[in-house]
């Protein structure tokens, strides 16, 4: 049954500093680590995803260039900024299991951070998002459209 | 050289528009408006994988009117 994370989850929790962020910024560009080693199709497929995920997540949360310049990456919002990694494993079941917008996705509490990993598309997207962004399930959400279109075959 | 088949749908009304668009970009061999789930097709060739996902990044996906693409690598079995 799909659940979302208990409102309480979801609201601003301001870090102490914000120096323990998952991606380092150079100028207006955001450092993410490329995904490396894919096959064409799984490649191209994050290529399409890339074209197709939204300017913003959320009003203020907006897109960004990422170094390297990789088409497995995208970034969003301000620092530590959210990273978008497509090409990676699927995320473990282990993990605590969520669905939103019919993408389901496992949530591994880093202690700076949620890293949300989907689960069962055929190619899998890991997204990083820092704790000081509140409503991460809407911010998900907002990338539905694009990962089903993209990433479900 | 990597070939793919790149699948397009478009806002309405815009696929021949798109079609002309791409088909002046380097890279690309053919583009066509076709009818059916898909409006242009757009075959393409780069040097290398990366390449060809960066063609359909930064300057296919940045034609005006493109909702979505599918891209389809060829294979030889």
């Amino acid at each position: 049954m799909p659940r979302r994370p208990p409102l309480g989850l979801l609201l601003p929790l301001v870090l102490l500093a914000g120096c323990t962020g998952t991606a380092s910024t150079a100028g207006d560009a955001v450092s993410v680590p490329a995904v490396n080693g894919l096959s064409a199709q799984t490649l191209l497929s994050c290529a399409d995803l890339k074209g197709q995920l939204p300017k913003d997540l959320a009003a203020g949360v907006t897109r960004r260039p990422t170094v390297p310049d990789s088409t497995t990456t995208t970034a969003y919002g301000s620092d530590p900024a959210i990273a978008v990694r497509c090409g990676v494993k699927q995320g473990s079941a282990a993990d605590e299991p969520y669905e939103f917008d019919d993408v389901r996705w496992a949530m591994h509490d880093t202690g700076a951070a949620r890293r949300w990993t989907t689960r069962g598309l055929k190619v899998n997207l890991e997204v990083t998002v820092p704790d000081h962004f509140d409503a991460q399930a809407e911010l998900l959400g907002a990338m539905a459209k694009a990962i089903t279109s993209a990433l479900q075959r | 050289m990597v070939q793919a088949y790149i699948l397009i749908q478009t806002e309405v009304g815009k696929a021949a528009a798109v079609a002309e668009a791409i088909s002046k970009l380097e890279g690309v061999a053919q583009a066509e408006d076709v009818t059916g789930p898909y409006d242009v097709i757009v075959r393409a060739e780069a040097k290398s994988v990366d390449e060809l996902g960066k063609l359909v990044v930064a300057r296919i996906q940045g034609v005006d009117g493109i909702t979505r693409t599918l891209t389809c690598p060829v294979v030889h079995l």
